[in-house]
Formats: structure tokens, sequence, C-alpha cells
């Protein structure tokens, strides 16, 4: 494997010496493109009693290429699927690499906070909110319960 | 009072033979008697021969036919009985087989004249004494076994046969475990003498057990009743020689492993063939580890001597353990203590590099012993090669080693490159008797792994390396870096190659150098292009760095070090910089104002020249008197003004320059001048010369870096032991009129005898020069040289 | 006194000049800008370069962002580049009469033609993630 790139030294260093506060990522021994990512639910949101695990890949290609994300603890939520894909513009068309991991893991969890049911991933999700948002929402409390790490 | 009652019933007896066949011979009875008897002071106690009278009465006694037989009996008894009571009453005094041999003579001396025993009938009788006195006589038996020892030792086997023979007389068998004990020290006593110190030679034990075995085994097969083929017993003597060669050589054994090596080679693969046990191995480590600690691991020892102590050992080690377990220790020995010194690395790279005194310019490395630093590059760069080649050759013949060798050297490559690779891939000897196919990763290093080893880890090295290495090239004049730095160079980038690094760490430090010397040879093509420009200098040779990758060039950047270069050079640097940016669009320079040198050539009113190279500060310092307000003279303070420079620094560098008779210190105004005629200006000041203004001026600048600084003692001490040159350099002056200096020094190494003693340095010899002339002894003249002062009485 | 000079040994250290940014020469080149795609130093090398320098030069886009020639070229070269600054998202363009861009000024221009075009494309198949990512 060819050796890293100065650039995601930086940025890991930086992730482990001065965390986001609410996220953790840490690489992974072995493939230090690769990171486990938790993300506690943010305040005022239905996810706010629990801790979301995630995967994080760097690919080879980063920074031109996004880093991809998936969460692997179940979320209900309009713009993540049942596989814990997520729908974000950042991490598709509108990625920059003058974006970094911690800004991508930043904006996750800015839409676990505002979910956004117009530009939906998992349809059926989306017309549960859209239909019924107080339901849906409490749905998404009831998976945190049943799913997520308590905080 | 049984032996007293015992006695006179049998003088009666004896009385009363010799009564009923004659009375007139009683008195010759009482004298045969008291003759006879070892306890009568009249006896033969002094072993007088019997005199005629008693002659004459043995005659009448005991060839008397009328006596009766039992008379001769009788006597007999009689001289059982004395000698008994004798020996009884003497034996606990006896000491010595000397007094052993002495009272066995005693009793026997009247037997020479009076025939009354058969030799048997004596001889029994005293062997009963000898097996009494050597088993009751506890000191005797001591002494006798002693002496017979300490005979053996001193070769004297005559006398210990003699010795062996009477014991084995008296106990009536032979004493095997006595001799044999005596022959093992024999044994430990002939290999302390043969084999301690003996490092050059191989087959040691082989050699030492011959000559004994040819020298003493005789003697001990007659002493053992053994026949010389007794295999049993020389199986024996060989396994205890080897003991002893062990143990002596453990003993000595800092001065095999370090001390002695590479010459104790031939004892120390003498020693890996004797090595057999791991007892013995760690037996032998942990007694190194104690004499090096001894030895080596105090403050008095410099960090080279250490690390050729280190690398000699590891080499020895290696040598004497081709498996490479028991280095190991020694490396987590010393590491902790190797690393508490701060220039360890430095000093190792030294050594690698084969840098001379010149370029050591570390402020790390206060003082190298550079014999020392010379021999541990020798020892790094040639592993004991050629030696062990030998000595594997032997081996090889005798068939105990079946590895081959690599071939040595190759006739067609560079000799250096030669030494080079055997350095790299240089692996411990295979060994005669541990034969691993090994697992032991140790077989896969080379010596440089090994050594290494000893520091922390190889970022600790290749970070000094680089800054080494960083130093010289930003010294570097004319582009062109000796070739033995790129032999270095070669040699640590395979080693520090990048994928020995693991992932994640960060590699670039090492590639940092194939930035830098493409730097430097950029620079080399750029500044041939630069010269061929007319508006430019082509005395300017400049270096283009890519600064990010010259880690080791710590610029200082801070304004209160900034400083204003003087307009001349500022221009010719300006021009470089100008030019650069049109032949390198886009880009800009930033001089390094602490790195630059320049070559200078001052020249005076009175004529002289002063060629120097000197630093762009110092250039400054000087510089400032060009400008047009300076024709009057400049104070400390204007010159800070005006170079931007600190104080102490200007001071140094003014000192320099005051030195150099470049500059003066007027004391009336307080401001320093241009010296442009030395004599003149000698006259001016008060016709004071001018080395003197600048003793003066020392003192005034006490802050300032002088030789001064020594106390008067030392100083005293030193003009005392000086002044024996004295009537030297007076004569030499008086015939020779005015001599430099260097002139002055290299006559008196050779014109002052060795009872004198002359061991100054030139520039000892100049402080004391001018010490003279500040005594009006000599004048300095104008272009650095000294002549006798006419005016002064020399005699004073 | 007369000095004069018989040799001068110097050492520069050479750095980008980039307008604008007030470096008078007094002081020396700073490490703090970056190039905003590999987060490396201007004057240090792009990931894939071994030397600074001409090797691995920098240019300034109109939008007055740096970076890295091959950062940046690399950036433009993908899909979602769109033709946009990293940092601000506009159409990215070197900036004129800069003299670090000169060189490069050709190269560009065949570059940004290639990009602009494609920019607006629909979102559809990017939208599914990349399946080699989710089997893992």
């Amino acid at each position: 494997m060819a050796s890293l790139p100065k650039r995601i030294i930086k940025e890991t260093e930086r992730l482990v010496s001065d965390p986001v506060p609410g996220i953790t990522a840490q690489p992974h021994e072995d493939n230090l493109r690769y990171f486990q990512v938790t993300i506690e639910g943010p305040q005022q949101s239905p996810y706010e009693s629990g801790v979301f695990e995630l995967e994080l890949f760097l690919p080879d290609d980063y920074p031109m290429e996004a880093p991809k994300v998936r969460f692997l603890t179940k979320i209900y939520h309009p713009n993540i699927d049942r596989l814990g894909r997520i729908c974000l513009d950042v991490l598709k068309t509108n990625w920059s690499p003058a974006l970094q991991i911690r800004t991508v893991l930043l904006s996750i969890q800015a839409l676990l906070a505002s979910p956004n049911p117009n530009d939906p991933l998992a349809n059926d999700v989306a017309e549960d909110w859209i239909k019924n948002e107080e339901a849906a929402i409490e749905k998404a409390r009831e998976w945190t319960r049943l799913y997520a790490k308590p905080k | 009072m049984a032996f007293l009652n015992e006695e006179r019933v049998l003088t009666r007896r004896l009385q009363d033979c010799v009564s009923s066949v004659n009375p007139s011979l009683i008195d010759d009875l009482d004298g045969i008697l008291t003759w006879l008897n070892p306890n009568e002071q009249e006896s033969n106690h002094q072993m007088r021969p019997p005199s005629l009278r008693l002659k004459n009465g043995f005659k009448l006694l005991l060839d008397n036919k009328e006596i009766p037989s039992t008379f001769i009996e009788l006597i007999r008894e009689y001289l059982f009985l004395q000698t008994r009571a004798h020996f009884f009453r003497n034996f606990e005094n006896v000491r010595s087989f000397k007094e052993v041999q002495k009272l066995e003579k005693y009793y026997e001396f009247p037997l020479k004249y009076v025939n009354l025993f058969s030799t048997d009938e004596w001889d029994n009788e005293l062997n009963g004494f000898r097996a009494y006195l050597f088993s009751n006589n506890a000191i005797l038996r001591c002494t006798i076994k002693q002496r017979l020892r300490q005979l053996i030792l001193d070769d004297d086997f005559d006398m210990a046969t003699k010795i062996y023979f009477w014991i084995c007389q008296a106990l009536e068998c032979s004493l095997v475990y006595l001799i044999l004990d005596i022959l093992m020290d024999k044994v430990c006593e002939y290999a302390e003498h043969n084999m301690r110190g003996s490092y050059r030679k191989r087959y040691v034990v082989m050699e030492t057990f011959n000559t004994f075995i040819s020298k003493y085994w005789s003697s001990f097969a007659n002493m053992l009743k053994c026949a010389e083929d007794e295999h049993e017993i020389t199986t024996q003597i060989f396994n205890c020689f080897e003991k002893e060669f062990l143990r002596i050589r453990t003993s000595e054994i800092f001065e095999i492993f370090v001390a002695n090596y590479p010459d104790s080679s031939p004892t120390l693969l003498e020693l890996r063939n004797v090595l057999k046990s791991p007892e013995d191995f760690t037996h032998l480590i942990s007694e190194f580890l104690r004499q090096f600690e001894e030895r080596r691991m105090n403050p008095s020892i410099t960090t080279a001597e250490i690390l050729l102590s280190y690398v000699n050992a590891v080499k020895s080690i290696l040598t004497v353990d081709t498996t490479g377990r028991y280095f190991q220790l020694l490396t987590n020995f010393i590491r902790p203590y190797v690393m508490e010194r701060r220039d360890a690395v430095t000093t190792f790279l030294y050594a690698m590099l084969e840098l001379d005194v010149s370029e050591i310019s570390d402020p790390n490395v206060t003082s190298i012993h550079m014999e020392v630093l010379k021999d541990l590059a020798r020892q790094l760069k040639d592993p004991e090669f050629t030696s062990l080649e030998r000595f594997a050759a032997v081996e090889k013949n005798k068939g105990s080693i079946d590895t081959g060798f690599p071939v040595l050297f190759d006739h067609g490559k560079a000799l250096h490159e030669q030494i080079l690779d055997s350095f790299l891939h240089w692996t411990p000897e295979p060994s005669g008797t541990i034969r691993t196919k090994s697992n032991s990763p140790l077989l896969n290093k080379n010596l440089l792994d090994i050594i290494l080893e000893i520091f922390d880890s190889k970022d600790v090295v290749i970070n000094e390396f680089l800054a080494i290495f960083t130093r010289k090239l930003l010294a570097l004049k004319y582009y062109r870096l000796d070739p033995k730095w790129l032999r270095s160079l070669k040699l640590l980038k395979k080693k520090f190659d990048v994928r020995n690094y693991s992932n994640g760490q960060d590699v670039s430090n090492i590639n940092n150098i194939d930035v830098m010397l493409k730097d430097i040879k950029q620079s080399e093509e750029l500044s041939t292009k630069m010269h061929a420009i007319p508006e430019l200098s082509d005395k300017v040779y400049p270096k283009f760095i890519s600064y990010l990758f010259w880690n080791a060039a710590t610029e200082p950047f801070s304004k209160s070090t900034e400083f204003r270069l003087p307009t001349w050079l500022n221009n010719e640097v300006g021009k470089y910089a100008r030019v650069y940016s049109q032949m390198k669009p886009g880009r800009k320079l930033h001089l390094f104002k602490y790195q630059g040198t320049v070559e200078l050539c001052l020249t005076f009113d009175d004529g002289r020249v002063l060629e120097s190279e000197v630093s762009f500060d110092r250039a400054a310092v000087i510089s400032v008197f060009l400008e047009q307000d300076s024709q009057q003279g400049l104070t400390l303070m204007q010159i800070i003004t005006k170079t931007g420079l600190i104080e102490t620094t200007v001071k140094i560098h003014l000192q320099y320059w005051l030195d150099m008779a470049a500059l003066y210190l007027n004391f009336d105004e307080g401001v320093y001048k241009i010296l442009e005629n030395y004599e003149k200006a000698a006259q001016q000041e008060h016709n004071v010369p001018v080395r003197q203004l600048k003793c003066k001026l020392r003192n005034i600048e006490t802050s300032s870096e002088t030789i001064d600084n020594i106390d008067d003692k030392q100083h005293q001490q030193f003009i005392d032991s000086m002044s024996r040159a004295l009537p030297f350099i007076q004569g030499m002056l008086t015939n020779l009129g005015s001599l430099k200096p260097e002139k002055i020094h290299s006559f008196l190494k050779i014109a002052v005898p060795k009872e004198v003693g002359y061991s100054a340095t030139l520039t000892q010899l100049e402080t004391y020069l001018n010490v003279l002339v500040d005594e009006e002894r000599l004048l300095a003249t104008a272009n650095g040289s000294y002549k006798l002062n006419k005016n002064t009485d020399p005699k004073r | 006194m007369k000095i004069e000079a018989k040799k001068i040994h110097c050492v520069f250290a050479w750095s980008w000049d980039i307008p604008g940014d007030c470096q008078d020469g007094t002081q020396g080149p700073s490490e703090e800008d970056v190039c905003g795609i590999c987060r490396v130093s201007y004057n240090g090398t792009c990931p894939n370069c071994k030397f600074p320098g001409d090797d691995c030069p920098l240019v300034i886009g109109d939008c007055n962002h740096n970076f890295h020639v091959h950062c940046i070229q690399q950036w433009l070269d993908t899909p979602t580049a769109k033709g946009l600054c990293p940092m601000c998202r506009q159409l990215f363009s070197l900036k004129r009469g800069v003299s670090i861009n000169e060189a490069q000024v050709e190269k560009f221009a065949h570059l940004l033609m290639k990009s602009r075009p494609t920019a607006l494309t629909t979102d559809e198949e990017d939208i599914m993630m990349d399946q080699e990512f989710l089997v893992r």
C-alpha cells in the first residue's frame, strides 16, 4: 500500500488531538483510511438520547473524491436508508477537496438535527414524515431507544 | 610409671645377666645402655660414634659366648622400649619432613655400630612410627602435604617423589587422590602462567596441554605408578586446561572483547570452541558487563571511546556467539547510558562519515578525541572481515566449517564500494557448532543495524544526520560535495529506506536529502548561467534552497537578530535576487543572512593587505567604517545602530577586527577608527604600542570573548613556562632583525633543547610575544613581525 | 581602507511570489499558507511530487485561491468539480497578469474547456452510492 498522503495524516492527528464535540473518529489499526465513527444525536432532535455508529472510508482519490460514510446503527431518518446510506449533497455532487472528514461529520450531525423529507433517500420514511410529522418523530425517537447506544 | 618400672626391671635383668658372668662388666653395660638409649643425655644424642671403650664393651658383652643368649633379647627389648619412649615423648614436636628424617636417622644411628636387628625388623619398627606420626600428628601431616605440593609446583620432582614414597611407605598404600589433587593445582598454575594475556594465539589450550604433558607427565605417571598412556588422567588434565582457559579468559574478558580487539581475534575463535554450555556464556557475558561498567561507563570516558568499545564488544560477542543471543544483553545494558550522552549520535555519525576535525563544528560536541574517532571509523567501516576470513579458511581446511564464507573482494569494484558492500551485507560468521538455519532475525542483520540498536530509534540517528548534513551543505562552497558524504548518504538511505517504515510514519525527513541535493545541483546550474550575465558579479556563489526541506536551517527570523547588510553586499545579492525572479517567474528569494560568508580583502593606506573570510554580520561591522560619516570614528552605540546588530555580537566582531589590526580604539574620543597607518597610529596614541592598546581594550570589554579571561595565577604560570624560551627568542631576533610569529614558532620548535622544553602553540606564543611587547622588551611592527626593542636594557 | 569582496557565498530561500501577500522581503517566508486541497505548504509539493519548484508549481486563481497546479488539475479533472474552485465554488480560472501563472495558462485553457460544458449533469446516477463501498 502506498504511503498515506500527508493530508490524511494531518487530518487524523487533528481529529484525535482536537475532537469535534459529540463526534469521535478512530482510524482502524490495519487500514488508516478506514475510520470508526460515533455521532451523538443532536439536542432537541428525536435522536438526542442516542449515540450512532458510522463507518467512514477515504477512497484512494481522496480528497478529490468524497469520503464514503454509512450509518451502522439503524436509524429512522428521511435522508438515511435501510442500509445506512446517507443523502447529503457534500458527500456527492457538492463535494469539494476543501472539505474535510471533520466538516463532513459535522454536516451529518446537522442532518440529524434537521431532516429534509423533501430530498429523501428513504422514500417511505419521507412519506411518513410529510404525512404525520409528529408520529414520524415519535418513531424516530423509538428507533433511537431501540437501536442506538444510550448516551 | 609403668615405663619407669619396666625400665628398671629390664635394666636389672640386664645387669643380672652380666654380673652373673663377670661383675666387672657392669660398668661397660651401663656405658652401652646409656649410649644406646635415645633418651639419655649422654647417649648417641649428638650422633657421636661410640668411643673405643664402648666398642670394646660391645665386643666384651655382645660377642661374649658366656653371656646367656637372653641378654641380646633383653638389649633389643631395652632399645625398643627406650626408642618408643623417646618417640612418644617427642612425636608431637616433629614439624617437618626434615625433622622426621632426622629422627629416623637418630634412631637408626646406633644400629650401624651394633648388630642387633635385621633391616626388616627395624624398618617395621620405624614404619610403625611413621604411620603413627602421619595419622596422629596433624600438623606434620599438613606440612608434609604442603611441602609435597610446593615441591611439585616448584618442579622439584626428585624430592617430591621421595616424600611421596615416604608417605606411601608409612601408610602402606598409595595416595593417588593427593597427587591428582596436586596435579590439578599444577595444571591451574601452569595454565595461569602460560595462557593469561596470550590473545594473539589460537589453540592455546592444546598447545599448553601438550607442553605440560611433555614436561611433567612422566614424573606424575611415576608417582601415580601408572602407564604414561593412561588416557583417563590425561583427558582429565585436558579438561582442566579447558576449564582454566575459560576461567582466565573470563577474568580478562574486557581486555579481549574491547581493549585488544581485533588483535584478540584468535582467542575469540578459540573461546567459541571452548564455550559449550549456556551457563558458561552467561557467566562470561555477565562478567564482561561488570568489567565494561567498571572500565567504560564513567564520565571520564569520552563518548567516542564508549562507542568504539561497544562496536568492538559487539563484534567480539558475535564472533564468540554466532547465534546472536547474547549481544542483545550488552545493547540493553549500555543503551540507557549511551543515550544519556547528548553527543552519542553525533559522535557515531562523525565516525560513520569519517569527518575531520575541521568539519566538526557542532555545539553539542565539545571535545572529540580524533584518534579514538578514527579508530571507531575504522571499526565501523571495516568489520573484521580480513581476519575472520583468515581464520575461517583455517577452519575450513580442518573441516570444522562447512558453510562457505563469502568471497571477500571482487577486483572489479572500487575498494571503498566493496568495503561498503561488505559492511552492508556483513552477517555474523556461521558457527561450526551451533548450526541453525536460524529463525533468529539477527543473521539477516548487518553490523550497522546492530550498532544502530544502541540508539533508541533510527529517527534519532536520521535527524542528527540530517542536521550535520544540512550544516555541511549550507556551508558548502562551489556546490561540490566530498564523495565520502555521498557514500555515507547512499549507505544511510539504504539503511533507512522508506519501506522500512511502518505505515503512517513520516518519511519525509529522509526524502529531504534528495531535495537538498537537487537544490544544490540546480543552484550550480543557475549560478553558471547567472555568472554569464554581465550585470551580475561572478564572485557570488549563491545557493537557492527549498527552505521547507532544509529543516535544520534554523535561521533566526526574529527582528532582534535582523541586521542591515552592507550596501555593497546588499547590491550584489539584490541583483541576484532580481535576476532569479526573471529566470524563475513567480518566485522570489529571501536571503539567509546568517548563512553566508564573504572572502574579504582589506587594503589600508600603509599598504597592508588583510584577507579574511567572515560571516555577513562580521563584514557588516567593518563595512560601516566605509560610510561617509564614519571618518571621525564610530562609537559602539553608533555601530550598533548602523548595523542593527545586538551589542554582544557587535563587540565580538569589533574584537575580531581589532585583533586583525583593521581597527583601533581611540581612548580619548571613545571611538573605533580604521587603523590606516599602523606605525603612525602607534605614535599618535601617546607612543603606546598598538598591541598594548588592544590589551587595555580587552580589559574594558570584558563581556567579549577574549583569551584574557584566564585568571592571574594561570597567566603567571604560563608566562613562567614561556620565559624559558625567551633567551632563544632574543638570540634569534638579535641575529635576524624582525620575524613573524610563525617563523619564531617553528624556529623555537627546532632550537629549544628537549631538557628546556617548548610545547606552546602558535597562539600561546603570540600571547607571550605581546606580553613582551607590553614589557617593552620587544616591538611589534606594522606587518605583524616582532623585533627587539633597542631602547631598553636587554638585561632587565 | 578599501574593502573588496573576492567571493561571496550566500544562501537564498526561494518561495512562490504571491502578489498581495504582503511579504516585503524583510520577513522570512511563511509556512502558514497551505494548498486548499492537499494542505501542504505552497512552497512544498503536492502529494505526488518529490521536488518542489519547477516540478510542482503553484497557480493563483482568479478568486485568489491558490493551489499546487497538480492538485487543482486533478480536481478539475473529476466530474464532481464542474470547473469550480474547491474553496469558493466559483468557476475556477487562472488570474491574469501574474507571473506565477504564465507557464500554466495554456494547459488550463484546455482543461477548463473540457470540464465546463459537462458541469451541469443529473444527480440521479450519483445518488446511489458506490456499491463496492456498501459491500465492504
